[in-house]
């Protein structure tokens, strides 16, 4: 048996083994959200806490209109929920932009805190923190600038984190607002339904695990304070609380009903950048939890830790070394000399993956369709292969700064002016 | 020296270069017109022939090679130029010839026996619209029957053989009115023609479908006719009955079964071998080399088949490793592969021709091996190594038995086959007209990295020693140690994994098609409630 054979039988089973798993999971998420989607999402409560509804926005003037006047047409009761938006260092008109919608809204509760470069510019969490000491809320809801949200999402998600002592955080579902803006924009329109969606709806209906997406989500203020807030080293903040929630011995919840509508980068070079950071991250925080995998009072927080784990180092190495045995294959410097080695094993798995996604789109009202199978199909060998530049930048860059010592920057990602999409009689249908 | 006297030296300097190039493009062009091989038969079809057509030709070649006859083939216009060197030439559904072709063919035709050629001319038309266009512009016109129908029923029968019977289609068919020789019948509108005919230096075969098998079958038989210089038929070559594809990881049991059903009835068979290359001593190898000792020593013989290819650009040095490993395996277990298997288009690539000409004898499946890129070529090159070939059977019926005896042939028996059917083949093989022999009657050889193999009046030499071929049973440890690691487990043979994966990957779709499904009819009967 060669050193080829050996990565191939690795990236074979790396391969088969995540495509099994994320089969299962969204079978899991599938049972889940055809559940849930026979309710409201509602769990109506006596009385509604006091949420601070916190905002961080660095040079956000092209999409704050929007998401101030989605923010304060929630159907929560007025009285019971404010809007701290912190203007972080931008050197944009947002200041202007947001004093003039505090002033057309006297009777909304909204606070604006401009920062300047010596407290402010340094990341989201570092916002996040400065916004928290002003708070007033028992719950903290988080919106990136970028979102709008749903009328009835902060309702439902508060409804649902009051209903059980147990939940630390619930977070609700997001949804590509541009997704006809770009190729690129559909492919993550299909990227954030069947890999964020699906998946965290399989995680939670399997191991009740859920990983914080960074908007659209609240949590208790007491848990943010035990915690001492956030973690300003990390870039992936979202990531960070949820395993330390679950270390405390809460857990999260996803609610499909709870929905937000965000803007996603339209061009390759924001996109690249934006996941880039992810990636930076998720490692961070894959490297400062790596330790409870095998640390059995951690809990089910493992399971995340693993899964992580399997998805940044398993799934990123054997489709390199996949690519590689391919490359190597037409270039003749190598083959696979396994017997019963065929191509029917990638066929079988570039099939599943089709047929994967597509059942993630079938839940979701004017997603499954034609153009969407056949985007899937081109996603693999496009937007995939662009996630393994993505992670492979990611680590480069994550070694670079850690031989370096680098300062976390969050390296924040451009907005653009949206043209209005064309109105068609099925988009944006609300579920009941 | 001046400017003048430089610049008549660069032109003489230009000159001698051009005149030295020129001098080697003519040797170059002349070169491969003398380099032309002077083979058996010419085989030409039209120069807009369509791939079914250079396939049928390709097919052609195959069979032929198997009567170790050297063929030359290509388009019209190619091969026209090289007619003279050649005293058959075959032109093969001719649709359309190149200008002045037909002219050259007559004078083909009509010409005697010239320097370089052993013979006179013999031309074999396959196909209708040619041979009427070449005796209608030769003047020949009445010398043929035009019968407009586009289906008739043939009739042949081979050597000894009931008639075989069978429908062929054609645009039109065309009969030579006099023939000194006539073969088989084809029924058209009532009217009986011939399945192969002879006037003079011309010979006509009407039909020229080869995926039919019956008239692929006949055309073979009567070009060995046509080809034979003597009177009476040519030599009559033995079938063999042969064990193809044997796995190792099959049911030995089966294996053994079969053996003592080809033994009690003392007839000769052959069992081809898959490669292995690792785990020799494995106690599952042990025993089934233990039943392909016994058969080596009951009449049987056993050859091995080559290494699956899965190399998109074939290594041939890593191919002949592989045999070399898996021969050492059956070696060292007292089994002793005699001959190589090979997939029917290895005999026309480069690299795949190197191989088998590590070895005497070749048997060819009826399988196709898809990594290899079909070459260009003109002639039967393999001809060149004086292979012994045994060529699959072609299956006019059932059973697979062969029909011809122009050729060795080897009826392949499956192991997945149920008993009954074997024991009605071997039947059916016994009972045949074509006779059953055993390759250990004839010599063998090979040579690979570190072996020599030759096999002569029953004398099997392996390096240089003699061997064993009579039957020892295997010792078995009470406990084997396997050493497998979870890699080397999965490693073994993907082909089971992969067979699980298909169930799986069947069942996940289908269960994800109800789930699809369902939600779809979920979505519709709530489209029209909102909030």
């Amino acid at each position: 048996m060669s050193f080829i054979d050996v990565l191939a039988i690795y990236s074979i089973f790396a391969i088969w083994g995540l495509l099994f798993l994320n089969i299962v999971l969204s079978i899991g998420g599938y049972i889940y959200i055809m559940g849930m989607y026979r309710t409201d999402g509602h769990k109506p409560i006596s009385e509604y806490p006091m949420v601070t509804v916190m905002v961080p926005a660095h040079n956000e003037s092209i999409v704050l209109r929007k998401t101030m006047e989605a923010l304060m047409k929630f159907d929560y009761p007025k009285d019971r929920y404010e809007i701290i938006v912190i203007n972080d260092n931008s050197t944009d008109d947002s200041a202007q932009v947001l004093k003039t919608i505090q002033q057309k809204n006297p009777s909304a509760k909204i606070i604006i805190i401009n920062t300047n470069r010596v407290v402010g510019g340094k990341g989201k969490s570092n916002a996040l923190n400065i916004a928290l000491s002003m708070a007033s809320g028992s719950v903290i809801a988080i919106y990136d600038a970028d979102n709008t949200p749903e009328k009835q999402a902060l309702k439902i998600l508060v409804e649902n984190l009051m209903s059980d002592d147990k939940l630390g955080a619930v977070i609700g579902k997001f949804r590509t607002r541009n997704k006809y803006a770009s190729l690129l924009t559909r492919f993550v329109n299909i990227e954030t339904l069947a890999y964020q969606c699906m998946n965290q709806a399989g995680r939670y209906f399997f191991f009740k695990l859920c990983t914080i997406p960074g908007t659209n989500y609240v949590i208790r203020r007491e848990l943010i304070d035990r915690m001492g807030g956030w973690d300003v080293n990390a870039l992936a903040e979202d990531t960070e609380i949820s395993f330390r929630l679950y270390r405390m011995g809460y857990y999260i919840k996803f609610i499909p009903q709870a929905v937000t509508w965000e803007q996603e980068p339209q061009k390759l070079k924001q996109w690249f950048k934006q996941r880039t950071r992810w990636v930076k991250g998720n490692l961070y925080v894959l490297k400062s939890n790596f330790k409870y995998a095998f640390d059995p009072a951690a809990g089910i927080m493992r399971l995340d830790v693993i899964y992580y784990a399997l998805v940044y180092l398993m799934m990123f190495s054997s489709l390199i070394i996949s690519d590689l045995i391919f490359i190597m294959g037409i270039l003749g410097l190598g083959h696979v000399t396994l017997g019963g080695f065929s191509s029917l094993l990638w066929e079988m798995a570039i099939f599943l993956f089709v047929l994967n996604v597509a059942i993630t789109l079938s839940v979701e009202r004017n997603e499954f369709n034609f153009n969407n199978i056949l985007l899937t199909f081109v996603m693999l060998f496009t937007y995939a292969k662009m996630w393994v530049l993505v992670v492979a930048n990611g680590i480069i860059q994550g070694i670079r700064d850690a031989l370096y010592q680098k300062e976390v920057v969050w390296d924040k990602t451009e907005r653009f002016e949206e043209i209005p999409e064309k109105v068609t009689k099925n988009t944006k249908q609300v579920w009941k | 020296m001046n400017c003048s006297m430089m610049y008549k030296k660069i032109l003489y300097y230009l000159s001698g270069f051009l005149l030295l190039f020129s001098v080697s493009i003519i040797r170059a062009t002349t070169s491969s017109a003398e380099e032309m091989p002077k083979g058996d038969i010419l085989i030409m079809y039209s120069d807009n022939a369509d791939e079914n057509t250079k396939a049928a030709v390709n097919d052609l070649v195959e069979l032929l090679t198997y009567q170790s006859l050297k063929i030359s083939y290509g388009s019209a216009s190619w091969g026209m130029e090289y007619m003279d060197q050649f005293s058959y030439i075959i032109c093969y559904d001719f649709k359309q010839s190149p200008v002045g072709f037909t002219d050259r063919l007559k004078q083909y035709e009509t010409s005697s026996t010239i320097a370089g050629r052993t013979g006179s001319p013999h031309i074999l038309l396959i196909g209708n619209e040619y041979l009427k266009n070449y005796l209608d512009h030769t003047n020949r016109s009445d010398q043929y029957d035009l019968l407009n129908s586009t289906v008739g029923q043939m009739q042949y029968s081979f050597q000894g053989s009931d008639n075989k019977t069978g429908l062929v289609r054609e645009n039109y068919f065309v009969f030579l009115k006099k023939s000194s020789y006539k073969n088989g019948i084809i029924m058209v509108n009532d009217k009986s023609g011939y399945f192969c005919a002879k006037n003079g230096r011309l010979t006509h075969i009407p039909v020229a479908d080869m995926s039919n098998q019956l008239i692929r079958a006949a055309i073979i038989k009567e070009i060995s006719q046509w080809k034979w210089p003597y009177n009476g038929s040519p030599h009559v070559f033995a079938q063999y009955i042969l064990i193809d594809k044997v796995y190792p990881y099959e049911d030995p049991g089966k294996l053994l079964q079969i053996v003592n059903l080809l033994k009690e009835k003392k007839t000769p068979f052959v069992i081809s071998v898959m490669p292995m290359y690792v785990n020799g001593d494995y106690p599952s190898m042990t025993h089934f080399c233990e039943v392909l000792r016994f058969a080596q020593a009951s009449g049987g013989a056993v050859i091995i088949n080559a290494p699956i290819n899965q190399m998109n650009r074939l290594d041939k040095d890593v191919m002949l490793d592989y045999l070399a490993q898996a021969m050492t395996i059956y070696n060292k277990q007292g089994v002793y592969p005699l001959a190589l298997e090979v997939p029917r288009n290895w005999m026309f690539q480069k690299d795949t021709i190197e191989i088998m000409s590590h070895f005497k004898t070749i048997f060819s499946s009826g399988e196709i091996d898809s990594y290899l890129k079909p070459e260009d070529r003109n002639n039967n090159e393999v001809y060149k190594d004086g292979h012994q070939w045994v060529g699959t059977s072609i299956p006019i019926d059932d059973t697979g038995v062969s029909y011809l005896s122009v050729y060795s042939t080897a009826v392949p028996i499956s192991m997945q086959e149920d008993f009954e059917e074997i024991e009605r083949k071997v039947k059916v093989c016994q009972d045949s007209f074509v006779p059953l022999k055993s390759i250990w009657d004839v010599d063998h050889g090979y040579w690979l990295d570190k072996q020599l193999m030759s096999y002569k009046d029953g004398d099997l030499i392996l390096n240089d020693k003699k061997m064993d071929l009579s039957f020892t049973p295997s010792v078995y440890p009470d406990r084997y140690q396997y050493r497998r690691n979870m890699i080397q487990r999965f490693s073994r043979d993907l082909t089971s994994q992969s067979r699980r994966l298909i169930i799986a990957v069947g069942f996940t779709s289908v269960l994800f098609l109800f789930l699809i499904f369902w939600a779809r009819y979920r979505n519709r009967k709530n489209y029209f409630f909102h909030d």
